[in-house]
């Protein structure tokens, strides 16, 4: 959309603090952003996207810090004319009180470009029409703003921002209320925009997953800081999630595009697909906890990963999976049913895992692979799984490799708490009983485990 | 079918517009021209208009030298120092009631403004009674006491409204609504106060507060003109402006209106207009309110289609009521506030009733 011979433009953050009254809302914040990137301002509510957004683009004095567009100052070196013939931005609402038409609202982006008595010129109607073909929005000309469903408002808040002709565009989450296809249509849009003309894009996006499909670099705002920055990939990681939204998220990847794409867990449903499967959302909730504190949660650059044979199931397990993931353990599973929300988990992490068809009772074959991934393993974990007659089978497994050295782990493994999902008369209850005998331990919750495998690492 | 009608009225909404304005021009001018007209010769003493379009154009320079006057000099005198000054007075003071109640309501975002939103009326009303209760001997440019102390009290108001409004150096629109309705509502007070304790001034304090024009002539158009053509001409020039900031303030920052400032001009501007309107005349009421309604949904809300068209607007609503006023029931005169509530409300209602199919009365 840019004119030929406007050359996008750069902004550079230069520790900028700005305050709402006492309340510090940005603290000491600086990036660059590099001419035709596309980039992302991601984090929680009141982390400060919006404020730097605001103190970017002239409407919020900031403390102290600059705001530099292609090296100027734009709080002491430019005029709010010479920003808006350079820098256009979309609002996340847009007023729709009065009744302009389509092209009126579009044409108010030439508003910088318009003497105030000579009215638009033949070329700033050009350049209006060219927004409106570029959005798609030509058809729309004679309707009332206040007519237009979201989507295409929103698409005609862009034609106007993009007849301002600008050199960066600032995005404030555009797309918060628009439905999926909007959503998708939006940034298409823009990307379109970014890559066709190199126009510089800088978006602040609540949705994470949107934010990694789209931009080529983000950053994360927590609590008024800079928490990362970096590729999607780099960014998003559940321990930065972790740190700064406070809950705990899965990151799995776009079966298209490979980049990051986040999964939300919930602090209240069980993690279970059965019902009477032991709290296993809180068990899930205080690990993540311990994750969190840990030292270097987050997998990289762990210095003592254990190679671990977790026995799963029943949902019992993913929490303890996704812990032990993140701290940089190598994981096998198994035997686990299909379709099952560990088996579901095992698969987001990329774990190797031993499956057995929905609904099944564990086969021979099964037994013997998860016995196989054992002996392989420095050390086997086994999950609060319930114990049926189809696979206390995989509790014997689990004997045998004790019985050969192997150091085993149980998580609520005691008598009672065995015996509370025991449903193979009797049958797990005396193999626990057994285990421990050969020197097994058993471990009260996630961190326990967490713990537990970082000594596993230690020994190898 | 519903749809295809649907997409023709938009289709015509766009041409509508965008010859709206010149039409709009024209028509409404040649309606004055014509209103003025005719308002000059209706009177106690009709004169045919014949004779008062030569007797305006013989008083004109260049073109009038062209003129034979055949008719008497009593003629002349009722056309030229009664009924024109006053006809003249409504027009101005029509057109300022016009820009200023479309610069309000562009300014607070907000339908229900009208020009004396901010305290101004009120203000005005409480110097104006007390002037015609207490008589003080004071005047200004050949004014009298009370248009005086109206404006006095008017601007005093306003500036108390925009000080309580006033946060640092922003001037939230909210805060300006809300302190102008509070002040507003203890000035009225005060005015009642004044009307009890000054029976003997009770007509003539409900007569101004109505609105009159009755007796006004050249001294209070030539003091009042000033204020009316330059805050006028300000409010015209910040059109574009205004148009911004109806999408907010932020987004009028975006696009590179100096919000602030702007606001503070458009401010002064608007309440100077008005001040100088209410202290000539009297509150006049409903023709900020409606006339800018009305243009908005012909012309649409474009300030530099809007204020214009509202100004003629006004003017042309503003002579009618005047002649309507003094005519309707002769020998007495009605308030011409009256009047233009009469006249305004139901063609306003009417207009509501029909647009509210056609995308609301905005």
């Amino acid at each position: 959309m840019t004119t030929p011979g406007r050359r996008p433009a750069g902004l550079e953050i230069d520790k900028l603090t700005v305050s709402y009254g006492d309340r510090r809302v940005l603290e000491g914040v600086s990036l660059t952003i590099a001419p035709g990137e596309f980039v992302g301002l991601v984090g929680p509510n009141a982390s400060g996207k919006s404020t730097l957004l605001k103190a970017a683009t002239r409407v919020l004095r900031p403390v102290s810090g600059r705001v530099l567009l292609d090296g100027q100052d734009v709080w002491r070196e430019m005029s709010l004319g010479e920003m808006a013939r350079s820098v256009a931005v979309v609002p996340q609402d847009f007023p729709v009180d009065f009744p302009f038409t389509v092209r009126e609202t579009v044409l108010m982006g030439r508003t910088p470009f318009v003497g105030r008595l000579r009215g638009e010129q033949p070329a700033d109607l050009a350049r209006v029409r060219q927004a409106m073909e570029s959005t798609e929005t030509l058809d729309l000309s004679d309707r009332l703003i206040g007519e237009l469903a979201g989507g295409e408002r929103q698409r005609v808040v862009l034609a106007k921002a993009l007849a301002q002709d600008p050199r960066l565009l600032l995005l404030d989450e555009p797309t918060s209320h628009l439905d999926l296809s909007h959503q998708v249509d939006i940034l298409d849009l823009l990307l379109g925009l970014n890559r066709g003309v190199g126009l510089t894009v800088v978006i602040v996006l609540h949705d994470l997953n949107l934010a990694a499909m789209y931009c080529d670099r983000l950053f994360l705002l927590g609590g008024g800081r800079l928490a990362a920055e970096g590729s999607p990939a780099d960014v998003l990681t559940p321990a930065n999630l972790q740190a700064v939204y406070g809950s705990r998220v899965l990151v799995g990847r776009h079966p298209i595009y490979g980049c990051p794409q986040v999964t939300l867990v919930s602090r209240r449903r069980p993690t279970a697909d059965q019902g009477d499967v032991p709290a296993a959302g809180e068990a899930s909730l205080r690990a993540a906890t311990g994750a969190a504190e840990a030292p270097d949660a987050g997998g990289r650059g762990k210095s003592a990963p254990a190679r671990i044979h977790v026995v799963a199931g029943g949902g019992s397990s993913a929490g303890l999976l996704e812990c032990l993931a993140a701290a940089g353990h190598r994981l096998t599973v198994g035997p686990v049913n299909a379709g099952d929300s560990d088996w579901h988990m095992a698969r987001t992490l990329g774990v190797e895992t031993v499956t057995v068809p929905p609904f099944s009772a564990v086969d021979r074959e099964a037994v013997a692979k998860a016995a196989a991934a054992m002996g392989s393993s420095d050390a086997v974990l086994v999950g609060p799984v319930p114990f049926g007659r189809g696979n206390v089978a995989v509790l014997e497994a689990v004997l045998k490799a004790a019985r050969a050295g192997r150091q085993v782990a149980l998580v609520n493994g005691g008598p009672e708490e065995v015996a509370s999902r025991d449903f193979a008369e009797g049958r797990a209850s005396a193999l626990t009983a057994e285990l421990l005998a050969a020197g097994a331990t058993t471990l009260s919750g996630e961190s326990e485990a967490l713990a537990w495998a970082a000594r596993m690492g230690e020994k190898r | 079918m519903a749809g295809e009608s649907g997409t023709q009225r938009r289709a015509g909404r766009a041409s509508t517009r965008r010859a709206g304005r010149g039409v709009a021009l024209g028509l409404l001018g040649a309606a004055l021209a014509t209103g003025g007209l005719v308002a000059v010769a209706v009177g106690s003493v009709p004169l045919p208009v014949g004779e008062v379009a030569r007797i305006l154009a013989h008083a004109l320079p260049w073109v009038g030298a062209g003129v034979r006057p055949d008719w008497s000099a009593s003629h002349e005198a009722i056309v030229l120092a009664i009924r024109l000054p006053r006809v003249l007075l409504a027009a101005v003071v029509g057109a300022a009631l016009g820009v200023a109640g479309g610069a309000f309501q562009g300014l607070f975002r907000n339908p229900m403004a009208d020009p004396y939103v901010i305290g101004v009326s009120s203000g005005a009303a409480l110097g104006a009674s007390l002037a015609i209760a207490f008589r003080p001997a004071i005047g200004l440019a050949g004014l009298g006491a009370v248009p005086v102390a109206a404006f006095a009290g008017a601007i005093l108001t306003v500036l108390a409204v925009y000080s309580i409004a006033r946060v640092g150096r922003e001037v939230p629109v909210g805060n300006l609504l809300l302190s102008g309705i509070a002040l507003g509502s203890l000035l009225s007070a005060l005015v009642s106060v004044v009307i009890i304790y000054s029976r003997t001034s009770l007509d003539q304090i409900v007569f101004w507060l109505m609105g009159s024009l009755a007796g006004r002539g050249w001294t209070h158009l030539g003091v009042a003109v000033p204020y009316l053509v330059v805050g006028s001409a300000v409010l015209l020039y910040l059109a574009r402006d205004l148009n911004a900031l109806l999408l907010g303030e932020e987004e009028a920052a975006h696009l590179g209106v100096a919000v602030d400032r702007t606001k503070k001009i458009i401010l002064a501007a608007a309440s100077l207009l008005t001040a100088a309107a209410v202290a000539t005349c009297g509150i006049v009421g409903f023709v900020g309110l409606v006339v800018p309604h009305i243009v908005r949904l012909v012309a649409g809300p474009d300030h530099r289609t809007l204020l214009p068209v509202s100004a003629l607007g006004g003017a042309l609503l503003l002579v009618v009521a005047d002649l309507l006023a003094r005519t309707a029931v002769r020998p007495a005169e009605l308030p011409v506030g009256v009047v233009t509530a009469l006249i305004g409300a139901p063609f306003f209602l009417y207009l509501l009733r029909r647009s509210r199919r056609g995308g609301g009365i905005l």
